[in-house]
């Protein structure tokens, strides 16, 4: 198993996965930050965007509240790099020589899903940082008082990155169900935006109570922490449920399609 | 002992057979080629070998193992299939170091195949930078990486310049000495013909022949090509070499006699017996690329729907070149 993790770190070890992945996570985790500052308290933003009150910036852990706003968007990356990473095994072809010479598919799939999350986590503790930093740096200039965050700092920080990887791992997953069954990034990636932006808040407005266990109000309440529809322990209980599933079906796929391309 | 053996080989995709038991005998060592038109079912073949797909009927080994457990002789098996597949934004040098992780294989091995191949000093740079040329030389070198016992190479020599050819080939056969098993699938049968010492040829997913190439050329046919001075003479010369029992057929304006080369002295007393001058009296041999022709009925295979028209009137193999008619004497 090592070897095919140590095989997909080599190939993830390039520019556009360093700078679109764990570069674009820290981008995010900090500009949500800003306007996490800059809108605190404002009402009426819009359906799925989650502003933080000043009181809430000022809190033992305001620092994160960034994070919270862009947990979303993260998770995006996080699906969009996961799609990539396996969608180009097939767009290029490089399937046939990693099917050769490791016939073991669950190994190939496992192997790299484990080096997807060691990238995941290398994303969300960048962007962590990067929102602590941003949040040090904004809070004089937005007057929010600072006096509470010197207190258990770096618990409220492992705490924020667990939960942010959590959430990100989850949605690695789901980009990773996606691209294999559809065998492109483009798609995945379409899906997975669609989904969240637009598709998830339609079966809201219908049916309010999907809210307590759809895929992105689940991972958004996985990657604060909880929200109050839907705690962190059942947060934790329906993302591992969608991991396990994704991860199932994605075993059975790999496992049982002929790679005839 | 054989490096590849099936039995009954079959692979269906709906109503197309791609691969119509197929019984493959591959001994050990040397070089194989591996030949078809497009659409024979090689790639299949291939990929059934190399547990990429599975068989709808039949079985095989490679290398004493079952081709359903391609785990247990994936390592000793290096393969190039269809076309060079590498990540473009990564150096060859990662690309190939990324394989090696994978078969646990050190990192001094890279630099042993990247010089084999002769793509030292290139090594570092982005595989998206690479020629066809060089990208076919990459994915050798990625095949070679676990020091195959059996390399199974898709169009190795495409895309590459008549050097690059000649440099594969070349590479092909100091493989073959080294005791290694290569099965060599290509479209330049020349090719062919100058690196292999074994050929199996299929079509429409079925074998028409596997054995030693030598052995496939006596099969071959010679011939004396003949032209007479004026054109007007080509009918009469026509009967006076079907007086003597000479098969013939008309070709670009000329007769090609079914005669060796030792009988192009006779050919020529013949004519001028008869008061005509020849212009041209030129003997040659069938090539692979004849043989070929004439086994596979020099079709592309690539269209499912005229395969299925084929399979109810295949032609005989090595059927006999057709003696000319007599209306095609008097259309010459």
């Amino acid at each position: 198993m090592l070897k095919v993790i140590k095989s997909e770190l080599i190939r993830l070890n390039r520019l556009s996965f360093i700078i679109g992945g764990i570069g674009a996570m820290a981008a995010f985790g900090s500009i949500a930050t800003i306007i996490g500052f800059a809108a605190a308290g404002r009402t009426g933003v819009g359906p799925g965007a989650y502003i933080p009150s000043e009181a809430a910036l000022a809190a033992s852990d305001g620092f994160t509240a960034g994070l919270a706003l862009a947990a979303n968007l993260i998770g995006i990356i996080a699906l969009s790099l996961w799609a990539i990473a396996v969608a180009s095994d097939y767009s290029t072809g490089l399937i046939r020589l990693l099917a050769q010479a490791e016939p073991r598919r669950w190994r190939l799939l496992v192997g790299k899903a484990l080096a997807l999350v060691l990238y995941t986590l290398a994303g969300t503790l960048v962007a962590t940082l990067a929102a602590y930093g941003t949040a040090l740096l904004c809070a004089p200039f937005f007057d929010v008082s600072t006096a509470a965050w010197t207190t258990g700092t770096l618990a409220t920080l492992t705490e924020a990155f667990r939960n942010l990887s959590l959430s990100a791992t989850v949605w690695g997953v789901i980009g990773l169900l996606i691209a294999l069954l559809t065998r492109s990034s483009g798609v995945a990636i379409a899906v997975g935006v669609g989904y969240v932006v637009v598709f998830e808040n339609m079966i809201v407005a219908v049916a309010q109570d999907a809210s307590d266990w759809l895929l992105g109000s689940t991972l958004t309440a996985l990657a604060v922490g909880g929200t109050p529809a839907i705690p962190f322990n059942s947060a934790l209980q329906l993302g591992a449920a969608y991991f396990l599933g994704s991860v199932v079906i994605a075993m059975a796929v790999m496992h049982f399609r002929e790679i005839t391309y | 002992m054989s490096a590849i053996i099936t039995q009954g080989l079959t692979k269906r995709f709906g109503d197309l057979v791609a691969v119509d038991r197929l019984n493959l005998d591959i001994p050990e060592g040397g070089v194989v080629g591996f030949v078809g038109p497009n659409g024979s079912g090689k790639s299949t073949t291939i990929r059934m070998l190399l547990g990429l797909i599975n068989p709808s009927a039949g079985s095989g080994e490679v290398l004493g193992a079952p081709i359903s457990k391609p785990a247990a002789y994936a390592h000793r098996v290096g393969a190039l299939i269809e076309s060079p597949s590498f990540v473009p934004s990564l150096s060859a040098r990662a690309n190939l170091r990324s394989l090696a992780a994978l078969r646990g294989l050190p990192t001094t091995r890279v630099a042993e195949v990247v010089d084999t191949v002769g793509l030292s000093g290139r090594e570092r740079d982005l595989v998206k930078t690479y020629s066809l040329g060089m990208k076919q030389r990459l994915a050798i070198a990625a095949a070679l990486l676990p020091d195959p016992e059996l390399l199974i190479l898709d169009e190795p020599t495409n895309g590459l310049d008549p050097a690059g050819i000649v440099e594969v080939r070349i590479l092909l056969q100091e493989l073959g000495a080294q005791g290694r098993t290569l099965l060599v699938s290509s479209h330049l049968l020349s090719e062919i013909e100058a690196a292999c010492s074994q050929v199996v040829i299929i079509r429409f997913g079925e074998m028409l022949f596997s054995g030693p190439l030598a052995e496939l050329m006596v099969r071959t046919t010679a011939h004396v090509k003949v032209a007479p001075e004026h054109e007007q003479d080509a009918v009469r010369l026509a009967e006076l070499y079907a007086a003597r029992g000479w098969g013939f057929r008309q070709a670009n304006g000329d007769l090609v006699v079914e005669a060796r080369a030792s009988d192009a002295p006779e050919l020529n007393r013949v004519a001028a017996l008869g008061g005509i001058t020849l212009r041209k009296l030129s003997a040659y041999e069938d090539t692979l690329e004849d043989v070929f022709l004439e086994m596979t009925g020099a079709t592309d295979g690539d269209n499912a729907l005229f395969r299925s028209r084929r399979r109810a009137k295949r032609q005989p193999l090595f059927s006999q070149h057709a003696s000319v008619t007599d209306k095609e004497v008097d259309d010459a």
